[in-house]
């Protein structure tokens, strides 16, 4: 495992409320990593201070050993590291074409239709009008268009039946390489548990727990996490 | 009936009006805010352009190359990089934007006052010389009708195409969500930047081309431009071409109706009509045009964000320095005291404004026109002028002129049940304009209006209890409206209307009563203002000073009744002390500088001294009881939360 | 007797899709009654349109026998039909305890000019009763005085059921009341149902966990591209191969 998205040290917060306390976090290329926790345990600022939309108080944050703490964020889209937001996390108002379109720089539509064959036929719909399952579809699937070498998904999963996480987490098994990093974060979902090499839970803004999924059995979940 | 002259002779205001509108969705489409400074832009740069063609003598061709290439397109860049760029970063609330682009016409109305006074100039330069062309058929057509519809062509065709293109692609992106667009690997700083610089340049064009038909003056002029948000109205916010085919219409009808003449009162409403029609279509726009919410964003939400949400307690300092600042006029010398009379009655008119937009979270621009309308009411009362009343002795009519405003109220606060709001603050505004231009203008309403204080308080310092005593009762009223069943069920509405409704709170009913209950407040505020200056001045009561006070309330706090009181007395302080324009121009710097101080002045600085004194922020949970009571799972993670456990297991690999 | 709440040919489209498609639907009083369905078919929105969040197209639906198509939300959640949310529309700057006192207040209509002139509210002390017996129901009690924005996610979706029930409903519509909540959570949340249905109300929910759907529904309908596909007994429709299909995309 070489070096991938590493955050060292980072505090970051919003005005007097510091949401990240001294955390230290590696991802290492090449390998698949759940970040668990709940509601406010300082998942979502973690994926906003990489992907730029946070600022950093203090430690730094790279990527494949370059710096990029103060880099902003179309930049640091352009260096490869792909952060999928917490819903909404598709353009509501432009049509699913066109969604796929300024993602993937006019790469052709299909793979994303085949991965998601409720898609195929919507192409003119405006997102704001597909199902929430079909939006996160559709956040999902047009990285198959551009995947960059870091994939990070906030609480994709959300409010999906069993049968439609079950199928994008498929699409990831097919994204995990061994030159690229993908990072999953969710409150508790027991099919990335299954998938993940190596598991982090946070809590309060902190570490809480780090290891990998055989450590983690149901008996000796962290309390962070119930 | 129509004749092809007067059309024609239509068609030039009308195509400046669809460029002004125009310009407006313009900059809507491109940036997402629409953009109130619009009109302000639109006087400021007119101003420049005279500035420098009949006081520092430059060419015109290069003043207007400088201002329209230089001067508006680096405005835009500035204002997106000082005002918007930081409410964008931290997702700020359509609420929050249209409050800075308040502040950004508020600081633009001052600095214009400061700078070029507020008395008219008729000079404006004109870019256009003024030519007949001759059309086939023997009809002339002057250039600037030309010049004026080829620049609406140019826009409309380069709008329709450049939506299509990639670039259109990544504005649409950056507009709808800032943050997803740069996570796509857009620079969206550039790409909004790029939508102000063009919006900015297109308000200075419709400056320019309508400053020479136009008295140039600060608050009527951007008055004027602000009007032509009709066509924007009737568009939708969204179809350049309907906004264009509406400034065309309402400017033709403008023409041909002066063909129409009529005899006694009803030639007087017409000739109102005629000279107010874009008014009049603003105010039917945002009457009859439906699903306006839709196009205007679906949480185009309510002031929520912009009030201090319970972060802290109450503080009891505020009411101190609000009670002191009452009292202190009563020490004062003569001269100092009768312009202090105005504090109360004010601060009456900025609670109202608290009422509404604090705490049921409705953007009301309109108090102004309830200010003025309980002026002309009361003091028609107490003369016996009233058609169908009888006259009114005493302190009565500071009860039954509210009274009889509240029906307006209602009025307006109809469209505000199905408006949110966006469209719900230009409703307002819209009717308060309606009632500046239709009555307090009007000589027919306003001539030979007598207005002095009731009998018993005709001395200055009697007259001041009475206004302290009736902001007084403003207060108590207030009181029961922020406490008890009904303030809990208004921030409900003011914080998740969808669950309001599922709680059973009549969400309609509660709406058009705060309306109700801040348009009484608001005439008796206008009252007590005229009734201290002893006239009835339709310049007091301006929409333009509406759109100040509302700045003002949200800048002291917009869930403050104190800071309504502070804000008044600074505000009176300023006005009486400094030149005119400069305590505009120091609510519309506060107001832009709100990205950085989250729920008003007042707030700031509580939390400001909080720190400073180091207690313990409350914000956080507070301690458990220690009372033992059965848990559920929810219950003991969140005692767990509380008595925080060692960090369990291990640190980072 | 007539059922809770009941639903003829209810549909609903937006932008020409259409979304609920002729649904029909029937709600015992004291039974559990579970929509299930895979992602985008139409459950929230049918939802919305029970519950008056917004107008359906096409049918109607009656709440105890007397119909209330195209009633407002607030005039069917005095009526005894509450509902709660999918996103969790808890009044953040309010306590916990404030949240649920709304509820209980404006079931019931009340003079507005009363308050205003601040005039003791004449049903608020039984508000305060009502609100004190569905925290210490929910084991709310001791987050009671927390302002709402604060909490956590699950201990919210309790707030916003708690609000329902404060409304003193007979028929309470549940949008996913589960997502959010941990296994532990779940289970007590799962005895609280039946607790609910055996004081004669009316559930009707959306949700996905179908150990959940098996252990707690009477009544199961599947939804799927906005018709009922299947309804019936949990045993009996979960039980079938075409329904199983259905719902896992592939035979799972």
């Amino acid at each position: 495992m070489t070096a991938g998205l590493d955050v060292v040290h980072v505090r970051a917060g919003y005005g007097a409320v510091e949401a990240l306390h001294d955390v230290t976090l590696r991802f290492p290329l090449g390998s698949v990593v759940a970040l668990l926790g709940r509601n406010g345990a300082g998942k979502s600022s973690l994926l906003r201070v990489v992907a730029g939309t946070l600022d950093v108080g203090s430690g730094r944050v790279t990527w494949r050993g370059r710096d990029i703490t103060r880099l902003p964020p179309h930049q640091r889209a352009a260096a490869g590291l792909t952060v999928v937001p917490d819903d909404p996390n598709v353009f509501l108002d432009l049509s699913v074409a066109e969604n796929l379109a300024l993602f993937g720089h006019g790469a052709p539509p299909e793979p994303v239709y085949a991965a998601f064959p409720e898609l195929a036929g919507k192409g003119g719909q405006r997102a704001g009008t597909l199902s929430g399952g079909e939006r996160q579809m559709l956040a999902l699937g047009r990285l198959l268009l551009r995947p960059g070498a870091a994939l990070l998904l906030d609480e994709v999963s959300r409010g999906l039946s069993a049968g439609a996480v079950e199928r994008l987490y498929r699409v990831l098994d097919d994204l995990a390489t061994p030159d690229r990093t993908i990072v999953v974060v969710e409150q508790y979902q027991p099919n990335i548990l299954r998938r993940a090499d190596l598991i982090y839970v946070l809590s309060r803004g902190e570490l809480a727990w780090a290891g990998e999924p055989s450590e983690l059995t149901t008996g000796a979940l962290p309390a962070a996490l119930v | 009936m129509l004749t092809l002259e007067l059309a024609l002779a239509g068609l030039g205001i009308g195509s400046i009006a669809g460029l002004s509108g125009l310009g407006l969705l313009v900059t809507y489409r491109l940036t997402g805010v629409f953009n109130l400074a619009f009109g302000a832009i639109a006087m400021g740069v007119a101003y420049l352009l005279w500035q420098e063609v009949r006081i520092w003598h430059w060419p015109l061709a290069l003043a207007a190359l400088f201002d329209l290439v230089v001067v508006c397109p680096a405005f835009g860049v500035l204002i997106e990089r000082l005002v918007f760029r930081p409410l964008q970063r931290r997702v700020a609330t359509p609420a929050e934007r249209l409050v800075a682009s308040l502040g950004v016409l508020i600081v633009l109305l001052g600095a214009a006052t400061l700078t070029w006074g507020a008395q008219a100039r008729l000079d404006a330069p004109s870019l256009v010389p003024y030519r007949q062309l001759r059309l086939p058929g023997g009809a002339k057509l002057p250039l600037g009708t030309v010049v004026g519809l080829a620049v609406i062509t140019v826009v409309v065709l380069g709008l329709a195409i450049g939506r299509r293109t990639s670039l259109g692609l990544q504005v649409r992106a950056v507009v709808e969500r800032r943050e997803l667009a740069q996570l796509q690997g857009l620079d969206a700083n550039r790409v909004a930047a790029l939508g102000w610089a063009l919006g900015s340049t297109l308000a200075g064009v419709a400056g320019v081309l309508m400053a020479p038909t136009l008295r140039l003056q600060p608050f009527g002029f951007t008055l004027v431009m602000l009007e032509t948000m009709a066509v924007v109205v009737v568009a939708r916010l969204t179809s350049p071409v309907r906004a264009v085919v509406g400034g065309l219409f309402v400017g033709v009808a403008q023409a041909e109706l002066t063909r129409v003449h009529l005899q006694g009162h009803a030639r007087a409403l017409l000739e109102a009509v005629t000279s107010n029609l874009f008014v009049v279509a603003l105010l039917a726009a945002v009457l009859v045009v439906r699903r306006l919410d839709e196009a205007g964003g679906t949480d185009a939400g309510t002031t929520a964000r912009l009030a201090t949400r319970g972060e802290l307690p109450p503080v009891r300092g505020w009411w101190m320095l609000a009670a002191l600042a009452l009292a202190a006029p009563l020490l004062f010398g003569a001269p100092d005291r009768r312009a202090a009379l105005a504090v109360p009655a004010l601060a009456i008119v900025l609670v109202s404004i608290v009422v509404v937009s604090g705490y049921s979270g409705q953007i009301s621009l309109g108090q102004a026109g309830f200010a003025g309308l309980g002026a002309l009411v009361a003091a028609r009362l107490a003369a016996g002028t009233l058609p169908g009343l009888p006259r009114i002795p005493g302190v009565a009519v500071l009860v039954v002129a509210p009274l009889l405003v509240v029906p307006v109220g209602v009025l307006m606060g109809w469209p505000a049940i199905r408006r949110r709001g966006l469209f719900l603050a230009i409703t307002t505004f819209a009717l308060s304009v309606a009632m500046s231009r239709f009555v307090f203008e009007q000589p027919a309403a306003t001539s030979g209006v007598l207005v002095h204080p009731p009998d018993a308080f005709g001395s200055d310092n009697n007259f001041y209890v009475l206004e302290l005593l009736c902001l007084a009762v403003a207060f108590a009223i207030v009181r029961n409206l922020h406490h008890g069943r009904l303030g809990r069920a208004l921030i409900a509405v003011r914080d998740d209307e969808a669950g309001a409704l599922a709680c059973g709170v009549d969400v309609r009913r509660l709406k058009l009563f705060v309306f109700a209950a801040s348009s009484a407040l608001a005439a008796l505020g206008g009252a007590l203002l005229a009734m201290g200056t002893r006239a009835f001045d339709p310049v007091a009561f301006d929409p333009i000073r509406g759109l100040i006070w509302f700045a003002a309330v949200v800048v002291f706090g917009i869930d403050s009744a104190p800071g309504a009181v502070i804000g008044a007395g600074l505000l009176i302080a300023l006005d009486t002390s400094l030149p005119s324009g400069t305590s505009t121009l120091v609510i519309g710097c506060a107001a832009l500088l709100l990205g950085r101080l989250p729920g008003g002045l007042l707030h700031s600085a509580h939390r400001l001294l909080e720190r400073l004194l180091r207690r313990p922020a409350p914000s956080g949970p507070p301690p458990t009881p220690s009372r033992a009571i059965r848990l559920t799972s929810a219950g003991r993670a969140v005692a767990r939360s509380i008595h925080r456990p060692p960090a369990a297991g291990g640190s980072a690999p | 007797m007539s059922p809770a709440l009941e639903a003829r040919g209810v549909s609903k489209s937006y932008d020409g899709v259409l979304i609920v498609d002729h649904v029909d639907l029937v709600a015992e009083v004291g039974r559990i009654t579970v929509i299930i369905g895979p992602n985008g078919a139409g459950k929230t929105t049918l939802f919305n349109c029970l519950s008056g969040v917004e107008p359906a197209d096409a049918g109607a639906v009656w709440h105890r026998g007397d119909e209330v198509t195209g009633w407002s939300s607030d005039a069917l959640a005095r009526r005894g039909l509450a509902r709660t949310f999918q996103r969790s529309s808890v009044f953040p700057t309010l306590s916990v305890a404030d949240n649920l006192r709304i509820a209980a207040e404006n079931h019931r209509r009340r003079g507005i000019l009363r308050g205003l002139a601040g005039l003791p509210d004449p049903g608020g002390r039984r508000a305060v009763v009502v609100v004190g017996a569905v925290l210490a129901d929910l084991g709310l009690t001791d987050v009671a005085e927390v302002r709402a924005g604060v909490l956590p996610s699950g201990t919210l979706r309790l707030v916003e059921l708690g609000r329902a029930l404060c409304g003193e409903p007979d028929t309470l519509l549940l949008d996913e009341p589960a997502s959010g909540l941990d296994d532990t959570e779940t289970e007590e949340f799962h005895q609280l149902l039946h607790r609910l249905a055996a004081r004669d109300l009316a559930v009707v929910m959306v949700e996905h966990d179908l150990a959940l759907v098996h252990e707690a529904a009477d009544v199961v309908y599947v939804m799927v591209s906005g018709s009922v596909a299947a309804s019936g007994p949990p045993g009996e429709v979960l039980g079938r191969i075409d329904v199983r299909s259905l719902l896992f995309g592939r035979t799972a």
